[in-house]
């Protein structure tokens, strides 16, 4: 008998023996400059210490700059979609200048937003506590609303003048005519010391409800829809919420993502919650509008963010779409979202349909809870095109290396659209037993040529690593990279011909390299094939 | 006096969601809900008639629709066992006068019947206890089996 608090994350880090023999091929999403990782995981400390030099400066700057930390928080209350089906992508492009500005005033070039997994911690995680990250325990926020709107009401005001005639169109559409009834909702939104934030270092923990809406087998469920979005009245379960004309349009209907596991965070880390759940007075930031203002919000956002990257490589492995059906894409896309400020104050004017994908933020996911809801059926993927005719006897550390010879199909399938065909390699090798914080990085390469093996290397395919703590392997695993990317990059350069070989070079990254300094895993084998 | 719930399932349903859901799934809309109360305190059973028992690797989706709460107020769908199914709670500014849907699903492997039981109650902000919704306050729950 199970108990219910043992969920299946629970078990899948105690059964890690029976997983990782049993491990589906997992797509992993191919080269990223940046990798957001876990808040709570050794490897992010570089990149917290920059979240909290990025956050002191905002706090610092002037009202007037569009990068001071409130203003940065006024973009949300006047511009964020809920309940609709804008909802990932408008905080997508959010974290993303966020995330571009923090790299900026950190002055730490290789900096990742960390996100916070709730799945696998259900509680706020410690660094949120007690230092600049904490908006209730920080001299450096503003402490009462009348200091709030002595500060803030004069940039602002200036700002509302200053919109273009688009801007004001937003606003009117989100029930703004005025610059006082978007200043009156921001007043009541905003929250005094020390009532910023509800959880404390000494109570952390989300409370019983909103832990099951983190739980594993809520988030497996958001997962599982396979359509991007419907109207309200189609009730076929989907991945987004529900489509509405604007995203100004006031909320409407909640997703599985959005309406458990967001909102739950939201209104629980924000309370305060009575003993039956009510949110009663004093909200705290995180319940309302100008929830950005509490550093959490980011670590929140970049969770569910993490989670639609999850969900589209699901989509992708399964061989459905990512976006919007044809019928809906024009909508959709051309959604117009005018209210981001760059990492070089200027306003951006961009649409909806330009988050679709992380593009040119150029980020990945340390890999969290959920990724097992990417499971490859084997039938979707066609019989390999070609399979590695020659390894290395090097050990995964020094570099392993599998060679195939480009086929013509595999050509054909390159240099057909990408939403055609999308290439995948399967990479075949016997894990060491301890893997803990090892990654492991794929760089595809003319034979002859040594690849430059950094993540910002032309040649960088992608990375796999396993999920857990602990695993203990017995045989071969196998994982699934798609390598689109890289071999556009190849072909553009002449670099894939029919019939000559290119390389499969694989290697260990990271703390779990094993006591010798050397992996003792061995590559078994590459294939090739396409979806 | 217990409100009764209106249950919005079907009719149309069957018929019109199908086709829609056929490129990507089957998908059953639920048929005729089956109003018996149990009495559990201050909680309703709910029994809704499925058409027919989940298979193995089908999940039925619950598409719960409120109305119009105050600010912290929130509506808990569970099963008679105590498992929670989800809660219907808006996040933020919420438009007066509005209508929300909340999609949520049962727990995988927790119905092996056609018969589905659920209970809803409202946690308000000005009340000291949890309580049965009122009709204006859980407008309907519909329930899908995909």
């Amino acid at each position: 008998m199970i108990p219910n608090h043992i969920n299946r994350r629970t078990l899948l880090k105690t059964t890690a023996a029976a997983g990782a023999a049993a491990m589906a091929p997992i797509p992993a999403r191919g080269a990223a400059n940046y990798r957001r990782k876990n808040v709570n995981s050794p490897g992010a400390k570089r990149d917290v210490e920059s979240y909290m030099k990025a956050v002191e400066v905002m706090l610092g700057l002037d009202p007037d700059h569009p990068h001071n930390w409130y203003r940065n928080a006024f973009t949300h209350l006047m511009d964020c979609p809920h309940g609709n089906w804008w909802f990932l992508a408008w905080h997508r492009g959010y974290l993303g200048y966020f995330e571009e500005t923090c790299r900026k005033l950190s002055g730490d070039a290789s900096f990742a937003l960390p996100y916070w997994d709730w799945t696998a911690d259900p509680e706020v995680p410690p660094v949120l506590f007690d230092t600049v990250l904490d908006p209730d325990n920080s001299s450096l926020y503003i402490k009462d609303t009348a200091d709030f709107e002595k500060k803030l009401n004069a940039p602002m005001t200036a700002y509302w003048e200053g919109l273009t005639t688009p801007q004001r169109t937003e606003q009117y559409k989100r029930c703004f005519p005025a610059f006082e009834t978007m200043w009156q909702d921001a007043i009541s939104s905003f929250a005094e010391q020390p009532h910023g934030r509800f959880l404390t270092k000494a109570n952390p923990k989300l409370d019983e409800n909103t832990a099951e809406a983190v739980s594993i087998d809520t988030v497996l469920s958001a997962l599982k829809p396979t359509i991007f979005a419907v109207e309200i009245d189609d009730k076929t379960p989907a991945f987004n919420s529900i489509i509405t004309e604007t995203h100004q349009t006031a909320q409407t209907g909640f997703s599985l993502l959005e309406g458990q596991p967001h909102n739950k965070v939201h209104n629980n880390t924000g309370g305060s919650v009575d003993d039956k759940g009510a949110i009663v007075p004093p909200y705290g930031f995180m319940t309302q509008f100008l929830s950005p203002i509490d550093p959490m919000f980011f670590l929140h956002h970049g969770n569910i963010d993490r989670l639609w990257d999850v969900w589209t490589r699901k989509q992708i492995a399964i061989g459905e779409p990512t976006g919007p059906a044809d019928e809906d894409a024009k909508a959709f896309n051309s959604e117009p979202f005018l209210f981001y400020f760059d990492a070089d104050e200027n306003q951006v004017t961009s649409t909806a349909g330009e988050f679709l994908e992380i593009g040119a933020f150029d980020y990945d996911y340390e890999p969290g809870s959920g990724e097992e809801a990417i499971q490859v059926p084997v039938a979707a993927l066609q019989a390999p095109l070609a399979s590695s005719a020659v390894v290395s006897a090097s050990s995964l550390s020094d570099g392993a290396v599998a060679t195939i010879n480009v086929p013509d199909a595999l050509l054909k399938s390159v240099r057909a659209p990408s939403e055609e065909r999308r290439q995948f390699a399967r990479i075949t090798f016997t894990p060491p037993m301890d893997v803990a914080g090892t990654s492991f990085r794929v760089f595809i390469s003319p034979k002859d040529v040594a690849p430059d093996l950094s993540r910002d290397s032309v040649e960088y395919a992608g990375s796999f690593e396993f999920f857990g703590l602990r695993h203990k392997h017995v045989g071969p695993v196998t994982f699934t990279l798609g390598i689109d990317k890289t071999l556009d990059r190849m072909e553009a350069a002449g670099l894939l011909q029919p019939g000559q070989p290119i390389s499969f070079t694989v290697i260990a990254d990271g703390s779990g390299v094993s006591t010798d300094g050397k992996m003792k895993g061995t590559l078994e084998a590459v294939d090739v094939t396409v979806l | 006096m217990i409100a009764r719930w209106r249950f919005l399932t079907v009719g149309l349903g069957l018929a019109a969601l199908v086709p829609l859901a056929l490129p990507y799934s089957s998908l059953d809309a639920v048929a005729q809900a089956v109003d018996s109360m149990t009495a559990g305190k201050e909680a309703k059973v709910q029994n809704v008639q499925l058409p027919r028992a989940p298979r193995p690797n089908e999940t039925v989706w619950l598409t719960v629709t409120i109305g119009p709460l105050p600010f912290g107020a929130e509506i808990r769908i569970s099963l008679p066992d105590g498992t929670a199914i989800g809660t219907a709670a808006p996040f933020g500014r919420v438009l007066q006068g509005r209508n929300l849907t909340f999609q949520m699903a049962v727990p995988d492997g927790r119905l092996q019947s056609d018969s589905l039981a659920v209970i809803a109650e409202i946690a308000h902000p000005a009340e000291t206890a949890l309580r049965t919704p009122t009709d204006d306050e859980l407008i309907s729950i519909e329930a899908y089996i995909q």
